[in-house]
Formats: structure tokens, sequence, C-alpha cells
């Protein structure tokens, strides 16, 4: 209270100085934390699309004929099955009877379904035990000697 | 923090070199001659800016948005889906855009009524009124058509019956529902549209008429009302006094907005099925149900024409003779409102606020 | 309105040239314009006779009857003309199979249809039990009807898949018609019950069995002991397999154990539970395996692996679905979730090689994918605590920034207000 003016004046510019640099400080962790978020998202996610119109399943060498491969369609089971004369046919691997997962029976030359034994022809069609629907087909494209399934047009 | 850079700067350095290019000064002379009236409405100029800075913040979330989106009926909804759950963020980037954009009506529609009762809107301003209130309604247009882009269920539905509207209209009914879907019904084509409206054609004509706004702001200085006991308080000067403030109510509005983003993220819910019966509870955004009341509660049949058609007229007609209200109420008695004119301010903004009720109670 | 059609298409078939097995220059409707007005029986025999299979494929009534129905009354009965009138219910088998069995002509109205009923009907226990004699067992008519009978795929047949179980029932299911033969008549009300009955009956499943899927239709005997395996592979093969290469098969065999049937039941097959399995009450293991035994550990073993899979399905389930509460979007679970699924079915199949060693290894996707769906889900609820932590920091960011400018508004004001005061 009794200092004398010089030094109240002094107080005054050194707390002016404190404040400004407190606001500085603020200033620069505000922009941080709007700067981090944004940041974050512009870096692209592991994931870079939402769900991928189609998917590469692989190399077309990686499937030996008279082979089956299960892969991810989305949520889905999906099957690519190469035929003896070396075509692919892809469906999503679930059979139409209760949902299990079909695979390919190179004995049988069919897509079956271990549940019930149900049977589908490499078209996709039920062709013998309980399922009452064909295979839901997916496309198959080949680009650059890789397999890429997507989902058919509606 | 500008300003310590700037008197930092070595004299003859980037100082010079811009004052010799800019005349720099000539800014800094005019913001320090540029002053905000202090009365006790003083309160109400700050809502043009908090609309300002949401806007702002709905420039750069729909900016970010855009990264990821993809328009399309196979992609939109799945899209705003990986956005909220793959991208880093995404989630609040997305809430905050939907939060946003309400706030901002909410902040212009203020903003508008503050004018309103403060009677800015009278010579000379008559055109920063009539900007001001188109740029509310296309900030609607930004609303309505946002809506549709996440392709959901309540979007879908919400948008069949916002764009039947257009069609009760006679003769260029038809025509309009189509431009406005881009097909007979709401598809695809609707939605590349109202994407095209929401992320360029709208945003283009909104920043010429915001610049416009803002320009006249400027140029006429802020209304000081015609109080009956005119302001003992000197203006404050709008740099730094004024802008401080505002940055500080910008700052608070920024964490409401991480609050609710946070707290009350914005639903995406279903995709939308075309083939699906209407879900219950369709219903516009909020600043919608007004007129959606009006039409609910209009009968079918008036005097033998439809009802609908003369909620759309009525509706039409009322928005027109309040963009032109400047010209309804022209000579001011000098320090005084006119009765009238205050009448119906009240009379809409209460028949607003009551229609909005009704129509959220009603859906 | 249906005779008048009757006797419309007979006339119009009369006038139509002989060109092939169906149009007949002779039958001019005689048979039906006599018998529909005899009595009742016969009335019903020739409406009957206008929803048939046969008569839709241009057969009439002289086709199977012989006679001459050209000629007027008696005359036309004529057993000199091939007159034959109704077949003894012995003979009723090859009066079907003149046609039936005769691939030739069979191959004029269903190219792909079979010709071996007879044949199989001979081996069938109703075939044999009529050629001793026995009057009461089924022939043809019996389930296909008679004056009235349906395609197969018709659904209002008597043997339409769906109808095979209460047409079967019409006599095995009536006690005191079957007491000579002194067999069980409780099948139907089992099978109504079980896995296979609800599902056709209730379900309407298009591929479940009905009672010939396991007992042969024209050829129907009761699978012996060592065959009910052969039968339920039809569909169940893996179970079969895996049955095949474990210690059971060889035991049962010896034991003259009914094979699937004997935990399963037969015509009473409910849908299998896990209780079946382990050394509990109402599991099947202990009726063989005492304590001590390796079986009896193998099975405990198993049933309490099933048990923890079990559970972690249910833990992953409700850890996801607190994420959910916590508006996390946890999408990528659902097929964890099923990947788990899939999995029990799997294992569950695998019990039927009855070594825990096997199931184990069948089951660890299985554990792997709850493991998954476990970390998934306690990650979105980190995530949820994480955003509200970063909100709290960003508020204290923005409150005390916020604070500054309003220490910094105020600091500016007084500093102007005061120079005009001094």
């Amino acid at each position: 209270m009794n200092d004398p003016t010089s030094s109240l004046e002094n107080d005054k510019i050194t707390r002016r100085h404190f404040l400004d640099a407190a606001i500085g400080l603020g200033g620069v962790a505000l922009v941080a934390s709007v700067a981090y978020p944004i940041a974050k998202y512009l870096v692209p996610p592991p994931q870079a699309e939402a769900s991928p119109a189609s998917v590469n399943v692989g190399k077309v060498d990686d499937f030996q004929p008279d082979t089956g491969t299960i892969f991810k369609m989305g949520n889905k089971p999906g099957i690519l099955v190469r035929s003896k004369d070396g075509e692919f046919h892809a469906f999503l691997a679930v059979c139409t009877h209760l949902g299990c997962t079909v695979q390919y029976r190179p004995d049988l030359g069919v897509i079956w379904c271990a549940c019930h034994s149900g049977r589908f022809d490499l078209n996709g069609i039920n062709i013998a035990g309980p399922p009452p629907r064909p295979l839901t087909p997916l496309d198959v494209n080949i680009r650059d000697g890789q397999v890429f399934v997507s989902r058919e047009e509606a | 923090m500008a300003e310590r850079t700037t008197s930092k700067a070595p004299p003859g350095g980037l100082k010079r070199w811009f004052e010799e290019r800019y005349g720099l000064s000539k800014v800094r002379e005019w913001a320090s001659h540029k002053t905000v009236p202090v009365h006790r409405g003083s309160v109400w100029y700050y809502f043009g800016g908090v609309s300002l800075f949401l806007f702002i913040v709905q420039v750069v979330t729909g900016v970010l948005l855009l990264l990821y989106y993809r328009v399309g009926v196979e992609s939109s909804y799945e899209s705003v889906r990986f956005i909220i759950t793959k991208v880093p963020f995404g989630w609040l980037i997305r809430s905050i855009h939907s939060w946003g954009a309400n706030l901002m009506i909410l902040a212009a529609m203020i903003h508008m009524f503050s004018v309103f009762f403060e009677r800015a809107y009278v010579k000379p301003r008559e055109l920063t009124w009539v900007s001001g209130f188109l740029l509310l309604l296309l900030a609607m247009g930004f609303g309505f058509s946002g809506y549709l882009l996440p392709w959901n269920k309540l979007s879908y539905f919400a948008t069949k019956v916002g764009t039947d509207i257009a069609g009760v209209l006679p003769w260029a009914g038809g025509f309009l529902l189509r431009f406005l879907r881009g097909s007979e019904d709401v598809t695809g084509a609707t939605l590349s549209r109202f994407f095209g409206f929401h992320a360029a054609i709208l945003p283009a004509i909104f920043t010429v008429i915001l610049t416009v706004h803002l320009l006249f702001v400027q140029v006429q200085g802020m209304s000081q009302p015609h109080l009956k006991k005119p302001s003992t308080k000197p203006p404050m000067p709008f740099f730094p006094n004024f802008v401080l403030r505002d940055l500080l109510l910008w700052l608070m509005v920024l964490n409401l907005l991480a609050l609710l983003a946070v707290f009350f993220p914005w639903e995406l819910g279903d995709k939308a099925d075309p083939f699906a019966s209407a879900p219950a509870g369709i219903k516009p955004e909020w600043y919608f149900l007004g007129a959606f009341a009006v039409l609910r509660l209009l009968p079918a049949h008036i005097l033998g024409i439809a009802g609908d058609l003369l909620g759309v007229i009525g509706i039409g007609l009322g928005l027109v003779f309040w963009a032109l209200f400047p010209w309804w109420d022209r000579h001011a008695p000098e320090g005084g409102r006119k009765a009238w004119a205050v009448a119906i301010g009240v009379i809409v903004l209460l028949s607003f606020s009551l229609l909005t009720y009704w129509g959220w109670r009603a859906s | 309105m249906k005779t008048t059609l009757l006797i419309l298409s007979l006339a119009l078939t009369a006038t139509v040239p002989a060109t092939g097995q169906v149009a007949r220059k002779s039958d001019s409707g005689s048979c039906a314009a006599c018998h529909a007005g005899l009595d009742a029986k016969n009335r019903a025999i020739v409406r009957g006779y206008e929803k048939d299979v046969h008569f839709e494929r241009g057969l009439l009534c002289s086709d199977c009857h012989g006679g001459d129905p050209a000629v007027k009354d008696e005359d036309a009965m004529d057993p000199a003309k091939g007159f034959v009138g109704t077949p003894e219910w012995s003979k009723i088998p090859e009066f079907c199979a003149r046609c039936h069995s005769n691939p030739a002509y069979m191959r004029h109205f269903n190219p792909l249809g079979n010709v071996d009923q007879l044949e199989k009907y001979r081996t069938s226990r109703h075939g044999i039990l009529l050629a001793k004699g026995d009057k009461k067992v089924a022939v043809c008519t019996s389930c296909h009807g008679v004056h009235g009978t349906l395609a197969v795929d018709n659904p209002n047949s008597p043997v339409y898949r769906q109808n095979i179980p209460q047409t079967c029932n019409r006599c095995h299911g009536d006690a005191a018609y079957m007491a000579p033969y002194r067999i069980p008549t409780d099948q139907y009300g089992k099978y109504a019950r079980s896995v296979h009955g609800v599902a056709l009956l209730e379900k309407h499943t298009k591929g479940a069995p009905a009672c010939n899927d396991c007992h042969g239709n024209h050829g129907a005997v009761p699978p012996g002991v060592n065959d009910i395996e052969a039968v339920c592979v039809i569909c169940h093969s893996i179970n079969g397999e895996l049955y095949d290469q474990s210690p059971h098969r060889d035991a049962f065999k010896a034991a003259g154990f009914k094979q699937c049937a004997q935990c399963h039941d037969h015509h009473l097959v409910f849908h299998p539970t896990d209780a079946m399995l382990g050394v509990g009450e109402g599991a099947t293991c202990v009726e063989c395996h005492s304590p001590g035994e390796a079986g009896y550990v193998a099975a405990a073993r198993m049933r309490q692996f099933l048990d923890s899979l079990e559970i972690r399905q249910t833990q992953a389930k409700s850890l996801l679905d607190s994420a959910r509460v916590l508006d996390m979007d946890v999408a990528d679970g659902e097929a964890l979730v099923e990947a788990i699924r899939q999995n029990l079915i799997e294992a569950r199949t695998a019990t039927h090689a009855f070594s825990d060693k096997h199931l184990a290894e069948v089951g660890s996707k299985g554990l792997v994918a709850a493991q998954k769906a476990d970390s998934l889900a306690r990650a979105a609820i980190f995530e949820h605590k994480f955003r509200r932590l970063g909100f709290g920091v960003a508020t204290l960011i923005i409150t005390g920034t916020a604070l500054l400018l309003f220490l910094k508004i105020r600091q500016i004001e007084r500093r102007k207000r005061k120079p005009p005061a001094r």
C-alpha cells in the first residue's frame, strides 16, 4: 500500500506482461486443442474407405484351381471358388438354410454347408439338401493379377 | 498477440514491407476509430458475430467432412457411418457440424429479432435487413439440403414430405418438385442434387450475400437505437474492446458445441429404405416445425381451395412481407417506435414460437 | 359346371382324330354319363376323377379299368373287351405298375420320373406283408389316393412333403388298426414335437425331413440298428464322419447300441443341448461312463469347454451391448459375434469325435473371436471415456483462455478510463 508509485507502475507493467503471456499461452493451447482433432482427422484411417465397394481377395496365382477361400465381405463371410477350369465364382458364404458358413468341397465339386449337407453348384444354385434359395452372388473382377470381389449392383 | 509481434518486428522489416504495399496503418487507423454504441441493448450486437463464428465453424467442419463423405445411395449412409466410427475424431467433426447448423440458425434468428425490435432496419439500413434475411433463408436451405445427406430413414422421409410441399403450388408445382428432387420421387438423383446445393451452390451464394451484408455494416457502422433517453455512456472502441468480447463469447460457443457433440452425439439412425413404410416421428429440423405445423393445422379445403396451397401461399407472402418490412415502417418518429410495428414483431415471434412448439409436440 | 366341363372335354377329345396316347376316339364319356347317376359313391368317383392328375394328362376310365366306353350299358364292361373293373387290394400295386413300371410308356408323361416303385415296394414292409396275404397293409392308393390322385408336388396331395407325416399317421397312429403288428403308434406325436417335425410342420422348412426321408417311401422299412447312421448322415454328414473316426463307432456296434439314436432318440429327436454332454444331470454320457474312466473325464472336459465358449460369447455380447448403450458404434463386433456363433455350431458338431482335444482345437477359433470382440468393446468403452476426458481438457483450456481474456478486457478498460480521470 505504501509502495512508491514507480514500483506500483512497474507492478502493473509486469502484471500486464504476465497477462499477455498467459493469454498467448492460452491461445497456443487453444489452437492446439482445435488443431489436434483436425490433424488426427486428416490422417487417413487404417481402413481407407467406408464399406469398400470391392474387396481385394489376393493374387490370382494364390488360388489353385478346384479350391475355395473364405474372405471377409464387409461384416459377412464371402467365398471365392476357383473351379477346375480356372474360373472364379464368388458368393456370400452364408447358407440360405440356417446361416452357417459354407465351404467348397473339391471331392464333390460343389459348395457345401457342413450344418445339414446343403449343396450349391458353382453358380450358387441350391441343388441338394435343405437350403431354400441360391447363395447371394458377388461379382469377381481381375485387375493387374489381383482378384477383386464386389457386391452385385441391385 | 498480433500487436505484440508487429511491434517487435525490426523497423524497416516486415512491418514496413507490408506498410509500403498495403498501407496497414490506414486499416489500423480505421479500426481504432470504429466504435460500438453502448446502451442497454448492446448485448444484442453479439449475435451477429456469433452467427458469423458458427458459419465459420460450419465451413471448416463441412470442408473436413468432404474429405470422407461420398455422395450416393450406396455410399452416403455408409460414408457418414465410416466418418463417425472409423475416422479419428470424425464423430466430433460430424456432431459439431450438425449441432453448429442448428445453433447458427438459432443465433441468426435471435440476431434478426433483436434488429427488428431495435428498429435497426430503418433508413439507411434497409438492404442490410434484406441481405440478412436472405442469409437466414439460405441457412435454412443449407439445413434442409444437409439434412438429407446422411441418407437415413428420418431424413429421407422428412425430405419427401418437405419437397412434397413444393408440389402443391399451381402451374409451377410439378416442375418445382422435379427441380428440387431431380426426379419424380426422392431418389439418388435428389441426393446428388442436394449435395450440389449444400456444398457448392448455396455456399457460393451465401458467401457473396454475407460479404455484402458485412460490408454494409462496416460502411454504415452499427445502428444506434432511437431511445427516449439516449445513452450517456461513451461508445466502446471496436478494437480491441469489442473484438475481445466477441472472442470471449465465441470461445464459450465453441465450448458449448464441444459439450453438445460429446454428450449428445448427433444420431445417424438407420439407412433410408425407399420401400419401407414411413417411420413414426418423422419431423423436420426444428426451424421448419412452424411451417410444418401451419400446413398440418389448416383444414383440407378452405373456400374450395386446397388448405396446404393456401398455407404455402400464406407463408410465402408472409416471408415477402417480412423481408420488405423496412419499407412498411419508414417514417420513424424521433426517439420512438411505432406501436403497430412492435405489435407485428411480437405476433410473429409468438406465433413462430407457439407453432414450433405445437409442431414439436405433434410429431 | 365341372361335370359339364368333363363331358365337354370328353366330347372334344372324341372329335379330335387319334394322334397320340391321349386321344381315344371311342371314349365318348359313356362311363361318366352312367356312373355319375348311379349312387353317391359312384358320383364321388366321377367327381373326384375330374381333379385327378391322370385325367389332367388325358387318361380316361377305360385306360385303367379297360372295357369299351363306346358301347352302351353293361356291354361296355365286357371282360372280353379288357374290362378289369375294380382290382383286388392285393393286386393294386401291379395294377398301377402296368403303366408306372413301363419306362417306354411313362416317358410320354414324365420323362424324368422313376419307374422302380413296384420293385421298391416289394422290398418294403408293406410289400412283403402284402405278398403274405395281409390285406391291411398300405398299397399305392393308401397313400396317393384314388380317383382324385394328385401330383406329388401339389400341396393338396397326401404325399406332398408337409402332408406325409399325417398320411402315414392315418394307419400308423391308429392303435386298434396297428394292434396285430405290435409296433408303437406314437411316432407321429413324437415326430411332431421333434426338431424335424417342428421344422417341417410348424416352420415349413423346405428341407426338413418327413417320415419317408429316413424310412424311404415306396421301399419303406425301419432302418436297422446299424443303418441309423447312414440315414442321419444324409443331412448331418460331419457328425457322421466324426462319429466314424471316434471310439464310439466300434464300441456301439459291439454293444448293439442304436448309433445316433442312442443319444438322440429316433422319432423324438430334440434339438440337442449342451446338457446332453458331460457328467451332470441329463447328460447321456453317464449312461455308460462312470467316474474315473477316461471317457468320463473327456465328457466332463468337453462340456466344460463348450460352457466356457458359451460364456465367452455371452460376455463378448454384453460388453458390446454396454458399448452400444454408450452410443458407441461397434458394428464390427457383430461380425465377431457371428464368428463365435459359427464356431459354437462347429464346436458342438465337433463333440461327435468324442475327443476333448479335438474339441479344444476346433473351438480355439471361437475363443480368439471372443477375445477380439472383447477388446473391440473395451476399446469402444475406453474411447467413450477418452472423449469425455478430452472434452474436460478442452473445456479447461477454453474456460481458462476465456477467463484471461475477461481479465484483459477489464485491464484495457481500466487503463482507458483512468487517463481522463487524472
